[in-house]
């Protein structure tokens, strides 16, 4: 009975330690693939947050150029919620004066958040030769890593996935999460608002076979003459675009691109470049600007007028009205050696030149006309002898639904810049030829009988700031 | 059964003799069938063990290859994004992006030279070299070379150049498959990015 006993006990624990043997097998197996799999599943968590993290730092960029854009169009709530370095509010407008805003973006899946911390900086070493401010943006996006504080990739992971554990590599502060982040710097510039040879707001209207819509570049002796259009040295830069969904090119030669905002270009046998459908470009509306009348007369120019342009600050001129008909003439006197010179003029209600009448620009001098009515441009015209950048022409912001109309006519070789989104821009034209050097930004543009737009590729330089564009970008490693 | 034993001492003496011999007599040919059954398990055991062995070690090396790969698709990707030129071909990528650290590793301050933003001297940018050496992925800057990724001798990438947008696709082959169609078995490994270069392309 005790053998049989001793031999039933005997196969029973070797039968428990078998079980246990092949229990603890299993158990081991089972750690050494969750121990892989859990450092795969960090691992993929870690690169996701990196990735999340450059979202976030591109997402910070936005915000910054978005904020830019608004000191455009509301500058008084630019910047607003944003901490410059000594504590104040405000805008990047003092030279060195940093800004910086920390704020959430988004809760991501899982609860994990991801921050952006953005400086916006106005350095003097990025002021272009007209003296217009660059702005320096460095964006650092921050995204929390699940996981824990285990690394989860190889020693060649983390050469390129920094993941801060304990405290932020970047500030040497302290942190309660795990995160990953990258710093994105980008340049901004601000951008004129004659980008383009014809843009507009709702649709662009051609109908003529011989209209032609070109460029030349007055800075590059190989791309025009004496800083004039050469028709042998024509460029393919007269670019045409609508914030709207039709352009009718009506066979026109246009030697660029023509975009719609996808929308279809009508008649465009003749375009040279690409035909687009991917355009757009906000157009700020131009407010009345602030002036101080810096001559007493004219207030009104129904006469023949002389004002004298300043070299320094520019003479400011506030008339009611400039209506001229006949040979009578609006002269801005330049300086006797055609030095620069400057004026600026706002009329308040409407321009209207006919017959042979027409404003006239002495050499030199460099015109920024506001017009809060209508103005038809008939007669003369403007007899500019300098760049087209040397007049432009603004339409001031109308109420909603009130468009105003600019009408440019006749044989007058108008030499100009014009902007203004809420005006119909009518350019008819005269003759068998009439050349118009310069940009047209309206909300229509209607173009009538045969004409040539050259476009001045070195007016995208120049004029009011229309936008800001990120001209620069780099991330910065480290 | 064992409570019988206990109450009749007497026939549980003969019970348990009989018992024991006719286990005793079953041994051997209970030994002989549980052996059998027994080498029969183990082989299978072995065999099993063997093969998930041989996926477990496939499925490692596999996911070894996907962080290599994504790792390399990731270095190229931050240097495209602000690269200001690029060229490739089927083994190699080069790309050049802006003098951004100056001798110490810290950033420049950015100028503005001929109507554009240049950090240091536009002229001598630093250039980036990706190439396969043997089993290594290489990148190289400025002629200093680091290993991104080790044990792929395998992989290999194809450069596609859409202008402003640069197309990168890393393949490898995988070992479940010992025999069988290779290049079917790389087309299932294919990670490709496309990357929008940030800056205007120069080259």
């Amino acid at each position: 009975m005790s053998r049989l006993r001793r031999l039933k006990h005997s196969q029973g624990g070797s039968a428990i330690l078998l079980a246990m043997g092949i229990l603890m097998l299993l158990a081991v197996l089972s750690g050494v693939v969750m121990n892989v799999l859990a450092k795969r599943h960090r691992n993929a968590y870690q690169i996701a947050a990196w990735h999340d993290a450059l979202l976030t730092a591109e997402s910070g960029v936005d915000m910054a150029v978005a904020e830019l854009r608004r000191s455009l169009s509301d500058p008084t709530s630019a910047f607003n919620t944003w901490t410059r370095a000594d504590g104040t509010s405000g805008g990047p407008d003092a030279g060195t004066t940093f800004l910086t805003s920390s704020t959430l973006l988004r809760r991501g899946e899982g609860g994990q958040q991801s921050w952006a911390r953005v400086e916006v900086a106005a350095p003097p070493a990025l002021k272009d030769s007209r003296g217009t401010q660059w702005y320096r943006v460095r964006s650092t996006g921050y995204a929390e890593v699940p996981g824990g504080r285990v690394l989860g990739g190889e020693s060649l992971d983390v050469a390129l996935r920094t993941i801060d554990f304990r405290k932020d590599h970047r500030t040497g502060q302290a942190i309660t999460k795990p995160q990953a982040s990258r710093l994105v710097e980008v340049i901004v510039k601000p951008v004129g608002a004659f980008r383009l040879a014809l843009l507009s707001e709702n649709r662009i209207d051609m109908n003529n076979h011989n209209i032609v819509v070109d460029s030349y570049d007055s800075r590059d002796a190989t791309k025009s003459t004496a800083g004039f259009y050469d028709p042998a040295k024509r460029q393919p830069n007269g670019d045409i675009a609508s914030n709207g969904t039709v352009i009718d090119a009506g066979n026109a030669h246009i030697y660029g691109d023509a975009s719609t905002n996808g929308g279809t270009v009508l008649n465009s046998t003749n375009v040279t470049g690409e035909i687009r459908d991917d355009f757009y470009q906000e157009l700020f509306p131009v407010t009345v600007p602030t002036m101080v009348r810096t001559i007493g007369t004219p207030t009104t120019v129904t006469a023949s007028e002389t004002v004298v342009a300043s070299a320094t600050s520019p003479t400011m001129v506030i008339l009611s009205e400039i209506r001229l008909s006949g040979p009578k003439t609006f002269r801005i006197q330049g300086a006797a050696d055609g030095s620069p010179t400057y004026a600026q003029v706002l009329v308040t209600g409407n321009v209207s030149l006919s017959g042979q009448a027409g404003i006239v620009l002495d050499p030199g001098v460099n015109v920024r006309m506001f017009v809060v009515g209508d103005a038809d441009f008939t007669g003369q015209g403007v007899a500019n002898p300098n760049s087209p950048l040397n007049f432009q022409l603004y339409g001031v912001e109308r109420p909603v639904g009130d468009i105003g109309a600019f009408k440019i006519a006749g044989n007058g070789g108008f030499r100009g810049a014009v902007y203004a989104p809420n005006y119909r821009i009518n350019m008819v034209g005269g003759g068998s030829s009439d050349s118009i050097f310069g940009a047209f930004v309206g909300y229509n543009v209607n173009m009538t009988g045969v004409q040539s737009v050259h476009y001045d590729e070195a007016m995208g330089e120049g004029g009011l700031i229309a936008d800001y564009r990120v001209v620069n970008w780099f991330e910065d490693e480290r | 059964m064992e409570m019988d034993v206990e109450r009749s001492p007497a026939r549980t003496e003969k019970l348990d003799m009989k018992k024991l011999h006719q286990i005793s007599g079953a041994t051997l040919s209970e030994t002989l069938i549980s052996m059998s059954i027994a080498v029969v398990l183990i082989g299978i055991g072995i065999v099993g063990s063997i093969a998930i062995q041989r996926s477990f070690d496939a499925s490692i090396r596999y996911a070894n290859s996907q962080s290599e790969q994504v790792r390399v698709l990731d270095y190229m990707a931050m240097d495209l994004r602000r690269a200001l030129s690029v060229s490739g071909g089927g083994t190699a990528l080069r790309l050049t992006i802006p003098d951004y650290y100056d001798a110490t590793g810290n950033p420049r301050t950015p100028t503005i030279v001929n109507g554009t933003a240049t950090y240091g001297n536009a002229a001598s940018v630093p250039v980036i070299r990706y190439f396969l050496e043997g089993s290594q992925f290489m990148r190289e800057v400025n002629g200093a070379k680091t290993v991104i990724a080790e044990n792929v001798q395998d992989f290999r990438f194809d450069f596609q150049d859409f202008n402003q947008v640069i197309e990168i696709a890393v393949t490898f082959v995988p070992t479940f498959r010992v025999n069988g169609n290779r290049d079917a078995a790389r087309d299932g490994t294919r990670a490709v990015i496309r990357t929008l270069l940030r800056n205007r392309r120069q080259v």
